[in-house]
């Protein structure tokens, strides 16, 4: 006695989004889901902003955790990235 | 107060204010649970609205949105998602936003942005609901949080979102500076606040120029 399958994929459906429709992720932020965070955000800092840094993206990989964070604290000078650290409230006006 | 995995700090706190008696208090901000998403948000938010009943409060566009789904499916945008709830000192959760960083722009799709899938008040803070009680800026207060973590993961505080005709809260994001962009869909517009708008909306918070 033979046995019936179904084709590949057939029971598969594609949910619907819950959140809405499909939006395009930013190139900047493409391929930085395997990285770690610091070095995600360093990444994407530096290719949406290249003008901070003659650095690139490539370079990182031979920087250690100080470089990096020598590097974040240049992009946030420049691009004046203020930490909430000290402004942990959010004003009502 | 939230440190992000990337580094980012966010604030922790956000101002509001009690409708009745005009005091100022403070909301803290806190990562939105699944608990929180079902017992809340789902079901508590619509049986505290004084002289309301949940058939009364149908109309309301987020009546039937599911946030523990929504929540589900932020999750697994990794560490672009995120969710936050605002807590008054009595636990209770006066409001939600979930977005996402790293998205095309709106305005200009050479850039990046932040999107706010899905942002809301308690409805006892509505004041077409329950006027009187509640606390007025939970909405507007996590707008500029969005719109802060935009800013300080280099996006400009760029952020985009969409309204829906007819809905009271399309006049309000335009109040805060939000601009028209697309329609996408026949009772969709799609908004966004542009960087310049972002700086004026948070030209409060200290530091951020």
């Amino acid at each position: 006695m033979s046995q019936t399958s179904k084709p590949v994929g057939e029971e598969v459906v594609k949910a619907a989004s819950a959140l809405g429709r499909t939006r395009q992720i930013h190139p900047a932020f493409e391929g930085t889901d395997d990285l770690d965070p610091l070095t995600a955000r360093l990444t994407t800092l530096m290719r949406l902003h290249p003008e901070v840094t003659p650095l690139r993206p490539d370079n990182l990989s031979g920087m250690d955790s100080k470089a990096k964070k020598e590097l974040l604290s240049q992009f946030e000078k420049v691009l004046g990235l203020t930490s909430a650290k000290d402004a942990p409230v959010i004003p009502l006006s | 107060m939230p440190v992000l995995r990337d580094g980012i700090i966010l604030p922790d706190h956000l101002e509001l204010l009690e409708r009745h008696g005009g005091k100022v208090a403070l909301g803290q901000l806190a990562p939105l649970s699944r608990d929180v998403a079902k017992l809340e948000l789902k079901v508590k938010w619509w049986n505290e609205v004084p002289g309301r009943t949940k058939k009364d409060l149908r109309s309301e566009r987020d009546s039937t949105w599911d946030w523990v789904v929504m929540l589900g499916e932020i999750r697994q945008r990794g560490s672009r998602g995120h969710a936050w709830g605002v807590f008054t000192d009595d636990g209770k959760c006066q409001g939600a936003i979930i977005y996402e960083t790293g998205l095309v722009s709106a305005l200009d799709e050479s850039q990046a942005t932040v999107v706010c899938w899905r942002i809301a008040s308690a409805p006892k803070n509505r004041s077409h609901l329950c006027n009187g009680f509640g606390y007025r800026g939970v909405g507007t207060g996590l707008i500029k949080l969005a719109c802060l973590h935009s800013h300080l993961a280099g996006l400009g505080g760029r952020l985009t979102l969409d309204g829906h005709k007819g809905d009271r809260a399309l006049g309000w994001y335009l109040n805060l500076g939000f601009q028209e962009v697309s329609n996408p869909e026949d009772d969709i517009i799609e908004l966004e606040l542009s960087p310049e708008s972002a700086r004026s909306l948070l030209s409060k918070l200290p530091g951020v120029s």
